[in-house]
């Protein structure tokens, strides 16, 4: 295949004006020119032409071709990524590879980390340096060893742990048997108690018989002894008399004191009243017999005529003489009265008459009159009777005796004596009065007499009456006497009563009590004691019981018992040490699960596994990385190297002229290693003692050694040599372009060269040889040539007028009027129309002229040739953003879109419908989740502690929060504003919106939701 | 925590679980709420739900495996005890068995054997029945314990035939319809489904899975997804055997965080977006329930990348990476545990095969991984485990993957990376 013209007119990198060469011939093309004169972009416009796919998008890209392929001529087109090379072809060159063509003497010797060995190794294998893919996929010796290691210290340490766990598992399972153990001893340990109770008990049982005993010998009654029996019952002895006759009915002994002391205080103011009257009528006695003496008489004469002949004169007085004499007239003139007689008698006749008459049954006059006059005639009866019964009254007032004795006779008789003594003499008048007093005296005698003997008979009924209950023996005793005896009696009787209480609760029996009293109540004190004690141990004895459960135990010898208390002690003085055991286990099993050792350790293990895991990962990729690496170079080197040396060694000795050969090629791990033969010297160099020369031929036989092998048949591709002569002597110059010559036979060759001293040699040869396969170009003459303005030369069916920019002033009516496509939200990033990421319509103008449309292949041109691009910040800044903005629009969660951006966005007038439109979405949705997510800050906030951190970096890592610092409220709102002034009227809205929600929520963190949204 | 269906009256309601391992430590980070993702978390929300007010759970059923390991004698065992603490202050029956990791760390520790309504069946290796009286309705339980670790033996074979009339609920702790000389207790379905109880509630296999509707045959499954290899919901069955004796079974899900897998075509997909592909995928893929709190993530990357090497770092990045998803008010916390490398660089396989370079070479071995016949495939793979068996000696302490299919997988990412490192290479040197 030979290239017959090649036409640049765009090449990435390449900004020079397009060049064309004309007339390629078969054999070697010599072009020559200097640095940056388009050597490079001539190979890789072959390049690019011939394996389209390899560089599919290079930008801008024009070039054309004409070549000779099997005979025919064949013009290969290439605008961009479109190229008209035939599908045959193009697979005919897939299966070789572009850079065994192409030998670049500078590439070649560039890499400084690359020995020559490396270099050869990879020229022989057609350029591939396979030691970085080693390096890369080493397997380190010690790779895994520190975490194997890792997991087996923690392994033991794991075993270890399982093992004190299971210890303590096994202490623990133990507390069982511990815990039986503890209840065996808590029961002995009762028992014990029991056991000594019951000991305790019979012990307090025996002490208590014992006492019982022992209060048994005292005498009995001393109990009873009290302190004051003693003296009560000396005094006693004292007082009663020996002999002892007391049984009386004391019942009636005292009934009769009552009585008798009742009746005796009568008799006593009997006797009292008796003794006055006696003196009394003494004293009356002596009076009467002085008025005797008087008298001349003796006391019986001078009675005796009282009686008889004087009583009734002393009785009145001279009034009562006189009212006697009054009255006495008034009765004798009352008697006197006749017509009193008359009255009655014509009364009684009248009665006798009316009643007469009444029977007769006459009612007449005569009847009626004699009513009235029987009623007339008693009338003066009547007032007789009347007056008579006044007088009687009137008299009865009188203190006269009673006139019944004395007849008005007598009365008379009296009257006149009276009436003769006022008229007798003063003698008889003085004896008179004599007998008068006497009589007077005598009467008061009488009297006296008469009321002591009343007196005296109700004196001897009281003594009667006190006598009456009086018992027999004392009826003979004086009343006081009486009444004495019977006190005396019944004190006694209740004396002896008190005695024989006494002896009766002393039990004293003998007949000298109060001695028998005095040694009980020695004793009594002892006695007190014992019993005292009794009680204590009875008392003792109770509790004991009260706290023995089982009564049995009591009966039980005292020596079982005591047997049995030891035994049970030895038990029960275990339960100490056997609970302060199971505590400890207890303890440690609750240590140890605090601890969560093995959890911790199992953490560990994973840890570590997993890591050792990540390591055999490593190595097994690695190793089977390393596997299909090495078997590749395996059949490479077993299929093709051989061939490959054994032609570049005969390539290698005639461009040496013969002073070198390759002798053989080792391959270790560490690489190739290279034997040269030196046949000057006669011995095996490494290839590193070759001289750069020397080594820049071994590479290009090594290449062409390569390219006879590997090429296919009937392909025969052109080869490019850039300066790979350079390091060559003249001598050997020749032996190589002998060489390259014969190659050039079959073979289109083109040898790039900057240097005059290589054209001129070829120029030289070319002369000298007189052949016609040396064909030498300079590059810069071609140039010149070229300098006419070429029509471009788009493919055909493809080619477009675009028309430059005229009046347009934005770049958004240039798009418009040559109907390119807005932004397209399903479409990548890459997939757009360039013009979204540009500024200005010419910017637009140039990308078009330069066969970019979409924004990957800018994207490409940026990156490939960078300096074709004005701009090329901006640009590049602005796809960030549209990539951005496409993320926005699809998912609505844009992973961070800065203040910055939204600044940037709408100086851009190109976005703003459709960015808006985006970050409104997006915004809607960002307030939404903006919302929510503060909701559930403020809700979480309560456990703030455990969800804050990765809430937070949740906002973060949502773009949520912006760690940058706050705005204030003004500076939000004079940003937001300057931009909405710029914006459509919903993008106000939208903008007031957001302030409006920033209002509402007056946070930090609010406002940079909604800048960062 | 799954919210319980409505309990008809005079129905006998029974949660049953298995597999609980208490005392395994799940393999995420502590940023994820350690105790909401760990067993002792889920056999806490477990207890909750059988205590709760709401459901009228009438007893709980274990079917084995309750703690993780043996030598956890004390710590899983006191957690476990924990529970049955508060079961037992609510009067609810347990009924255990004890499986293959348990078989002697539950009879060990004495306390819990203690706990009044807690009944751990056949622990002398033979079937063990008690009845109990919900109601009106008395149900007979029926276990089995491992005797030991392994038991190659059929435990049915030791079933005694069940008595007419009566109810009974069988819990039997093995492997069910796998390999005959299986240590752990191998049986049938089929021989569960003619045993005459009403249902039979396993334990072992770490995936829910009714295996007979009628009479119902399922494994619990593990209460929380222990490792990656569990993934999806995970918790346990609520039996409810209606007055008729009719049993309907519903799953709840109790698990604190589930591990979950999505698979990624990041095919012209920008390495920016990869991240908010895989919150796209996750949102749409995962089934949310009540106290799910972390939701531990791997994510296997598939299709061809434009720039390999830009695509495996940024997928470096996002493994080991945490998200949150905001799920009905309440955030669930997100961490990427694993990113599968399976994507490959743009090129054509078949073209670069040809090529006799060491590209094409490379290429043609993976063109066999991916294309080629079984037989080629299995005979590299035998060949690389080979190796990989001599490189231990070099190693001794790595052990290579036994699963040949994950071993291709590797051998394939690895190739596309390589690949595409020298492609870059070749690119570089124009």
């Amino acid at each position: 295949m030979r290239l017959l013209e090649l036409d640049i007119q765009r090449m990435p990198g390449f900004e020079r004006r397009g060049f064309a060469y004309q007339g390629l011939k078969k054999g070697i093309n010599v072009i020559c020119g200097p640095n940056g004169s388009g050597k490079t972009t001539t190979s890789s416009a072959i390049r690019a032409l011939l394996w389209p796919r390899e560089n599919d998008n290079l930008h801008p890209l024009l070039l054309r071709s004409l070549w000779e392929w099997k005979g025919t001529q064949l013009e290969i087109l290439r605008e961009s990524s479109k190229s008209t090379i035939p599908a045959t072809l193009a697979e005919v060159l897939s299966s070789v590879s572009p850079q065994t063509y192409i030998l670049v003497l500078d590439d070649l010797f560039n890499s400084q980390d690359k020995d020559l060995a490396r270099i050869v190794a990879e020229e022989m294998r057609g350029g591939y340096d396979l030691e970085p893919l080693r390096e890369q996929y080493n397997v380190p010796v010690r790779l895994g060893q520190e975490e194997a290691k890792k997991i087996g210290t923690i392994k033991i340490k794991y075993e270890e742990i399982a093992r004190e766990q299971a210890y303590l598992l096994e202490q623990e399972i133990g507390t069982t048997k511990l815990k039986q153990q503890i209840e065996l001893a808590e029961k002995a340990s009762k028992q014990l108690e029991q056991v000594r109770h019951a000991i305790e008990g019979q012990n307090l049982r025996s002490s208590i018989d014992h006492e019982k005993v022992q209060l048994c010998a005292f005498p009995p009654g001393i109990q009873e002894v009290r302190e004051e029996d003693e003296q009560e019952l000396e005094a006693i002895l004292q007082t009663l008399p020996k002999v002892e006759l007391y049984e009386i009915d004391a019942d009636v002994f005292e009934k009769a004191r009552r009585m008798a002391s009742n009746v005796y205080d009568d008799l006593q103011s009997i006797e009292a009243k008796l003794e006055g009257r006696k003196e009394e009528i003494e004293g009356l006695q002596q009076a009467f017999s002085e008025h005797a003496r008087a008298l001349g008489v003796t006391v019986e004469e001078l009675s005796e005529k009282l009686i008889h002949e004087l009583r009734p004169l002393g009785e009145l007085s001279d009034k009562t003489i006189e009212e006697g004499k009054d009255y006495l007239e008034e009765w004798l003139s009352l008697e006197k009265n006749q017509s009193l007689v008359f009255s009655l008698g014509l009364s009684l006749g009248s009665v006798v008459l009316f009643f007469i008459l009444l029977l007769l049954e006459q009612k007449t006059v005569p009847t009626a009159l004699s009513a009235v006059i029987a009623l007339f005639s008693i009338f003066p009866s009547l007032k007789h009777f009347i007056d008579r019964k006044k007088l009687v009254e009137r008299y009865e007032r009188l203190s006269l005796p009673q006139p019944k004795k004395w007849e008005k006779q007598e009365i008379v008789l009296i009257v006149k004596e009276l009436e003769e003594m006022q008229e007798s003499s003063v003698d008889q008048r003085l004896w008179f009065d004599e007998i008068k007093q006497a009589r007077g005296t005598f009467i008061d005698l009488q009297k006296k007499e008469g009321a002591y003997q009343a007196l005296r008979k109700e004196w001897d009924n009281a003594l009667e009456d006190f006598y009456r209950p009086i018992p027999a023996i004392y009826q003979s005793c004086t009343p006081k006497e009486a009444l004495m005896s019977l006190h005396e009696a019944i004190e006694n009787h209740k004396l002896h009563l008190r005695k024989r209480n006494i002896l009766a609760r002393t039990q004293c029996t003998s007949r000298d009590p109060l001695t028998e009293l005095r040694e009980k109540k020695r004793m009594l004190e002892q006695f007190k004691d014992k019993e005292q004690k009794k009680i204590r141990l009875e008392g003792r004895l109770e509790q004991v019981l009260l706290k023995l459960n089982d009564r049995a135990l009591l009966d039980l010898p005292l020596d079982d018992l005591k047997v049995k208390e030891q035994e049970l002690d030895l038990l029960s003085s275990s339960l100490e040490a056997l609970q302060a055991e199971a505590v400890k286990i207890a303890q440690d099993v609750n240590q140890e699960l605090a601890q969560k050792r093995f959890s911790e350790i199992s953490k560990q293990q994973l840890i570590a596994t997993q890591e050792f895991e990540k390591k055999q990962n490593l190595w097994q990729e690695n190793f089977l990385a390393q596997y299909l690496l090495r078997e590749a170079e395996e059949q490479f080197e077993k299929q093709q190297r051989p061939e490959v040396l054994r032609v570049a060694s005969g390539y290698f000795e005639r461009f040496t002229m013969g002073s070198f050969s390759i002798d053989t090629v080792t391959r270790s791990d560490s690489g190739h290693q290279f034997r040269i033969y030196d046949h000057i010297q006669e011995r095996h160099l490494s290839i590193e003692a070759l001289s750069r020369g020397t080594a820049l031929q071994l590479l290009l036989s090594i290449r062409l050694g390569y390219l006879s092998i590997h090429e296919q048949e009937g392909i025969k591709l052109p080869l490019i040599l850039d300066e790979v002569l350079s390091h060559v002597d003249d001598d050997r110059f020749l032996c190589i372009a002998d060489a390259l010559l014969e190659i050039a036979e079959e073979r289109q060759v083109f040898l790039f060269t900057c240097q005059n001293t290589t054209q001129h040699a070829w120029e030289k040869m070319s002369r000298d040889r007189g052949s016609s396969l040396i064909h030498v170009f300079d590059l810069e003459e071609i140039q010149k040539g070229c300098r006419r303005q070429r029509a471009p030369i788009f493919l055909p069916e493809k080619r477009e007028m675009i028309s430059p920019p005229e009046d347009e002033k934005s770049i958004v009516e240039y798009a418009a009027k040559l109907g390119l496509a807005g932004l397209d939200a399903k479409l990548q990033a890459s997939e757009q129309s360039v013009w979204l990421v540009l500024s200005a319509p010419q910017q637009l103008f140039q990308a078009l002229t330069l066969g970019l449309k979409t924004v990957g292949q800018l994207k490409m041109l940026l990156r490939l040739q960078p300096q074709l691009v004005s701009d090329a910040a901006t640009i590049q800044g602005n796809i960030d953003l549209l990539q951005r903005f496409l993320q926005v629009i699809k998912i609505g969660n844009p992973p961070c879109v800065w203040r910055d951006d939204l600044e940037k966005a709408v100086k851009l007038d190109v976005f703003s419908a459709t960015f808006l439109d985006a970050v409104d979405v997006c915004a809607v949705k960002a307030e939404r989740r903006a919302d929510r997510l503060l909701e559930m800050l403020k809700e979480k906030s309560v456990k703030r502690f455990k969800y804050v951190e990765p809430l937070e970096e949740f906002f973060l890592r949502e773009g949520l929060l912006d760690q940058r610092k706050s705005l204030t409220e003004e500076e939000i709102r004079s940003n937001l504003w300057n931009h909405a002034l710029t914006l459509t009227p919903e993008a106000a809205l939208y903008i007031n919106s957001l302030i409006s929600l920033f209002v509402a929520n007056k946070s930090a963190d609010v406002s940079s939701i909604v800048l960062s949204s | 925590m799954g919210r319980l269906p409505k309990k008809t009256t005079g129905s006998v309601r029974l949660i049953a679980a298995a597999d609980l391992h208490l005392g395994r430590k799940i393999p995420l980070p502590d940023a994820l709420n350690c105790d909401a993702v760990s067993p002792e978390g889920a056999w806490q929300r477990l207890v909750d739900l059988v205590i709760g007010e709401e459901g009228e759970v009438d007893a709980l059923l274990l079917a084995g495996d309750l703690i993780d390991k043996e030598e956890n004698v004390l710590e899983a065992p006191y957690y476990f005890e924990k529970g049955l603490q508060r079961l037992a202050a609510k009067n609810k029956p347990v009924i255990a068995i004890a499986g293959n990791h348990d078989h002697c760390s539950l009879r060990r520790r004495q306390k819990i054997l203690s706990y009044p309504h807690f009944y751990l069946l056949g622990l002398q290796g033979v079937w063990e029945t008690i009845q109990l009286q919900f109601g009106e309705r008395t149900v007979h339980f029926e276990g089995w314990s491992f005797p030991a670790s392994e038991f190659p033996k059929n435990p049915l074979s030791l079933l005694p035939p069940c008595k007419k009339g009566t109810i009974t609920i069988g819990l039997l702790h093995g492997e069910c319809d796998g390999a005959k000389e299986s240590p752990y207790a191998p049986f049938t379905t089929r021989e569960l489904s003619t045993a005459g109880r009403l249902c039979w509630v396993l334990g072992h296999i770490h995936i829910p899975r009714i295996l007979c509707q009628e009479p119902p045959v399922f494994y619990c499954g593990s209460l929380q997804g222990l490792d990656s290899s569990e993934k999806g919901e995970r918790g346990a069955y609520v039996i409810d055997i209606d007055p008729s004796g009719h049993v309907e079974t519903t799953f709840i899900p109790l698990a604190g965080a589930v591990w979950h897998e999505i698979v990624l075509n990041i095919t012209g997909v920008d390495v920016e977006e990869y991240e908010m592909l895989v919150r796209q995928e996750l949102e749409k893929s995962i089934s949310f329930w009540n106290g799910l709190n972390a939701i531990a993530l791997k994510v296997i990357f598939q299709g061809e990348a434009e720039d390999m090497r830009s695509s495996i770092t940024r997928i470096g990045q996002i493994q080991e990476s945490y998200f949150s998803l905001n799920k009905q008010g309440s955030l669930i916390d997100c961490y990427v545990h694993l990113c599968i490398i399976e994507i490959r660089p743009k090129v054509d396989l078949t073209l670069l095969a040809k090529e006799k370079t060491i590209v094409g070479l490379l290429a043609k071995n993976l063109l066999v991984l991916q294309e080629g016949q079984a037989s080629e495939r299995k005979s590299i793979v035998v060949k690389v485990k080979e190796l990989l068996e001599q490189s231990t000696q070099r190693y001794p302490h790595f052990k290579p993957l036994e699963d040949d299919g994950m071993l291709e997988q590797q051998l394939l990412s690895k190739g596309y990376q390589m690949l595409a490192e020298l492609l870059e290479q070749k690119e570089k040197s124009q």
